[in-house]
């Protein structure tokens, strides 16, 4: 016998063949046990290299005219905000090489706002970019500075931004977003989602149709939207000026 | 993503493997295996950051023998160590889902636990020998000792067992 027939035989005589299982059950129960905390730790010490990367490349490249420490990012205006675009300047796909979107400043516009209940009043920063038409992104926090900065990034939110080439932009038909999580003073904990939806129909409101939430949508097609992080996920869905619903699109959150 | 969201989506790679823990402790005997493998998976979600992301499934055996070795210590089986744990004969597992020759089973139960766990992990749980050494803690060198070791055992007794000649197999053989 060779020893290709003795494995074959002996894996013949598996008494307990693997079966695929799927237990969403235990997989909620484990989940909702507290992870583990080096993951978290290691994620924002990447997230912090980036940036520091980022802006050593802006700085030695002349991306921002030189006019920009550090510190200047925080609150600068969203035109010189996207201009040196903190966010962008990475190979956006293995083997492609680099490419840096160069926003279109007549482009940049507010597309809308959006308010955490004892936080305060968030505004959504968008603008068009250069050669692939990507959307820059950004979110000024209540106090005036960017998110996503390595200095004063107060809430987390997710989302590769402030920058340009930051959220997928080809697909009309599609809703495209981040879900981050906020938490309030009083300790209640929101989902935020913000990104745009698809152009389908004339969309002017975006509702979360577990939770009931409501959000304008800015400019034709963006929004942000903030909902209660009680629900299993949310299911966003568009409507028109007559309430008619017309898209909708599902996220689990996995709870 | 954030990083909570980040860490469901790694774990669920991780998760996508409780059948071949279950599987892997129903093998060894395991008391009670789904109670086995969802212990390994609660542990793999709080050490996270120790299971390799490219593949899980040598960690995940790993954690799962120690469960075993700690469930029988508390169940009055005391064991020091692997090289005095049995693996339970497969003839008593507790709902096999194919009966082993009981030749086969004299024969696995001839190769020492060192040897028969290293074949057996090639054999039914499908492991490389990179990653069955991985599970193992040993080197990739060690790990094809011992399974070139016990296979040779095996493929003896088997023969010896036939009423072939009582002699080892030639390497030709092998």
């Amino acid at each position: 016998m060779s020893t290709d027939r003795l494995i074959d035989r002996v894996r013949a005589a598996d008494p307990a063949p693997t079966l695929a299982i799927t237990d969403d059950e235990l997989f909620a129960r484990i989940v909702a046990q507290p992870g583990d905390a080096r993951l978290v730790r290691a994620r924002r010490h990447r997230r912090r290299i980036r940036w520091m990367t980022a802006l050593v490349v802006a700085a030695v490249f002349g991306a921002t005219g030189g006019a920009f420490g550090l510190g200047a990012f925080s609150r600068a205006s969203p035109k010189a905000l996207f201009e040196a675009n903190p966010a962008g300047p990475f190979p956006w796909r293995p083997g492609q090489g680099v490419i840096v979107p160069v926003v279109i400043p007549q482009t940049v516009r507010l597309a809308t706002t959006f308010t955490v209940s004892g936080v305060g009043r968030f505004q959504l920063w968008i603008a068009l970019s250069r050669p692939k038409g990507w959307l820059c992104t950004a979110i000024r926090q209540p106090d005036g500075t960017w998110a996503g900065l390595p200095s004063g990034d107060k809430y987390q939110l997710a989302g590769p931004m402030p920058g340009c080439g930051t959220l997928g932009w080809q697909d009309v038909h599609g809703f495209g977003y981040w879900p981050s999580n906020i938490r309030s003073p009083d300790g209640r904990q929101w989902w935020i989602a913000w990104g745009y939806v698809p152009t389908t129909g004339h969309p002017v409101e975006v509702r979360d149709e577990i939770s009931g939430a409501t959000a304008p949508i800015g400019d034709g097609r963006y929004f942000a939207i903030v909902l209660p992080q009680n629900r299993p996920g949310f299911r966003l869905a568009t409507l028109d000026v007559a309430g008619r619903v017309l898209a909708t699109d599902r996220f689990d959150a996995g709870h | 993503m954030d990083d909570r969201s980040a860490a469901e989506a790694r774990f669920a790679s991780v998760f996508a493997h409780l059948g071949l823990i279950t599987s892997y402790a129903r093998r060894r005997g395991a008391h009670d295996p789904d109670e086995i493998a969802a212990e390994a998976m609660a542990i793999a979600w709080r050490r996270l950051a120790d299971v390799p992301v490219d593949d899980a499934r040598p960690w995940l055996i790993a954690t799962a023998r120690n469960l075993l070795l700690a469930d029988r210590r508390r169940r009055g089986k005391p064991v020091a160590d692997l090289d005095s744990f049995e693996p339970a004969a497969p003839a008593e597992l507790p709902a096999p889902a194919v009966d082993l020759d009981p030749e086969l089973e004299r024969a696995l139960r001839s190769l020492s636990a060192h040897d028969r766990e290293a074949l057996l992990l090639v054999a039914w749980e499908d492991l490389t020998p990179t990653a069955a050494a991985a599970s193992l803690g040993i080197s990739a060198a060690a790990f094809r000792v011992r399974l070139h070791r016990a296979r040779r055992r095996l493929l003896f007794e088997l023969e010896s067992r036939a009423g072939a000649d009582n002699r080892e197999p030639s390497m030709e053989q092998l």
